[in-house]
């Protein structure tokens, strides 16, 4: 049971905050770029937990985007359950103490998510704004400000000790 | 969790890319670049019940923190609304008195009325997140009488058309898509044209004649001609007129209604057509 928790609540978590960001963003008006707070728990879930967890996470999630935003369904699934996987490779290279790091690698996946998508779009003929470097920049702060807090998150989620290792350690 | 070796890691981002893939080469024939089939229905009529509660919760405690910080201009405000109120209902009666004599005249003259569109007022809800397409969700859905290529306005001019109809909320795509065309006709020229989506805050207006006499500040509106538009809705003023190249002429153009700061706005029943 504590497994089944363990494994699902990332879920519990996605489908909170795919469900949230749209109503927020009625209510945010930043200039020309939103955050995305999806984007920003999977990279969180990516370098905490891996590869695979980042994939599967990053599918669902962006699944839930594409369904609850009018997208063409795949499009952002696909782009965050790749993302998550290239991510979740450096999940043991990478220093996740202090802010600094998590802010970087969550600048730097925005980045990548806008480059990927522009790729995906060409390739599979879905019609995509042009964008603009400003919007992907306000974007890339916001969501590398809320990045500490989404680590933060899933690091104690992936660390809490169980009632079994409790007892491990006993003797 | 799933997967641990490389070459099970490796198969893993192989399905999902293939997922990917499959849905979105599923959805390239249909016109809006979207099908969710009975399944995505299914749970988006479940999802949106919940999108809808949440928005209200976070309108009234917005609603409850507004009344709290100005709670001293409300009784001013309250007074100067109760006059308005009664402006504007001076003004109804005389515009329904206006509008009987239009009814009269026109049987008078034999012309064929336009089809009754009926308005219903929708507050947005929930607004895409991403920056690439444009869309909001409405808290009216299928059991208002809402159906798929309605019109959706504001007071300022046209917002878009219902995408998707939901039991209790209706997706709508904004001009600002880059899926969305809308007919139009240049109001002063009466030149037929084509203003598309560019997921931002400027429109683009195609297909112009190279002929035209068209100029900033021109004013567009709907020409009914595309059959989901209800004609002579106001859709924007033209903003700058692009180089010539090809056969027609382009130009920007600003969308009337502010779609970046939409809340409330008009669904007209009835008015789009399914093809």
């Amino acid at each position: 049971m504590r497994r089944v928790v363990r494994m699902a609540w990332p879920l519990g978590l996605l489908l909170a905050v795919a469900l949230l960001e749209p109503v927020l963003t009625v209510r945010l008006r930043l200039v020309d770029g939103r955050p995305d707070l999806v984007l920003v728990l999977i990279v969180a879930c990516a370098l905490v937990r891996g590869p695979e967890a980042g994939a599967v996470w990053g599918f669902a999630g962006g699944f839930l985007q594409d369904l609850l935003s009018g997208h063409a369904l795949g499009l952002e699934a696909g782009l965050k359950g790749v993302l998550g996987f290239l991510l979740g490779l450096a999940s043991g290279a990478v220093l996740l103490e202090g802010i600094l790091l998590p802010f970087g690698a969550t600048v730097a996946a925005t980045g990548i998510h806008a480059l990927l998508a522009r790729g995906l779009a060409e390739l599979v003929g879905v019609p995509l704004g042009p964008g603009s470097w400003q919007g992907l920049g306000v974007a890339a702060c916001a969501n590398g400000a809320l990045a500490p807090l989404a680590f933060r998150v899933f690091r104690f989620g992936a660390h809490r000790p169980s009632v079994t290792d409790a007892a491990a350690r006993r003797g | 969790m799933i997967a641990t070796t490389p070459r099970r890691r490796a198969g893993l981002l192989a399905a999902l890319v293939f997922a990917a893939i499959l849905l979105l080469t599923g959805q390239l024939r249909t016109p809006d670049h979207r099908a969710i089939g009975w399944v995505g229905e299914g749970i988006l009529s479940l999802l949106t019940p919940a999108q809808v509660a949440l928005e209200g919760a976070l309108e009234a405690a917005e609603r409850w923190w507004v009344a709290l910080s100005e709670i001293g201009q409300l009784r001013s405000e309250n007074a100067r609304l109760r006059a308005e109120v009664e402006r504007l209902r001076r003004r109804v009666a005389r515009l329904e008195e206006a509008q009987s004599e239009v009814v009269r005249l026109r049987r008078l003259l034999q012309v064929r009325p336009l089809p009754p569109e009926v308005p219903r007022a929708a507050r947005v809800v929930a607004r895409d997140p991403g920056s690439w397409f444009a869309t909001v969700l409405l808290d009216r859905g299928a059991r208002d009488g809402v159906r798929r290529h309605d019109a959706v306005v504001t007071a300022d001019g046209l917002v878009g058309r219902v995408l998707e109809v939901y039991p209790t909320a209706a997706r709508v795509l904004l001009l600002s898509d880059p899926r969305s065309a809308v007919g139009v006709l240049v109001q002063r020229t009466r030149d037929a044209a084509v203003v598309e989506g560019r997921a931002g805050p400027v429109l683009r207006l195609r297909y112009l004649p190279r002929d035209s006499g068209i100029r900033p500040g021109d004013l567009l509106v709907t020409s009914g001609l595309g059959g989901v538009f209800p004609r002579g809705i106001r859709v924007g003023t033209v903003r700058a007129i692009l180089p010539k190249a090809g056969l027609f002429l382009e130009a920007e153009v600003t969308p009337a209604a502010d779609l970046d700061r939409i809340e409330e706005v008009l669904i007209l029943l009835g008015s789009g057509r399914e093809w």
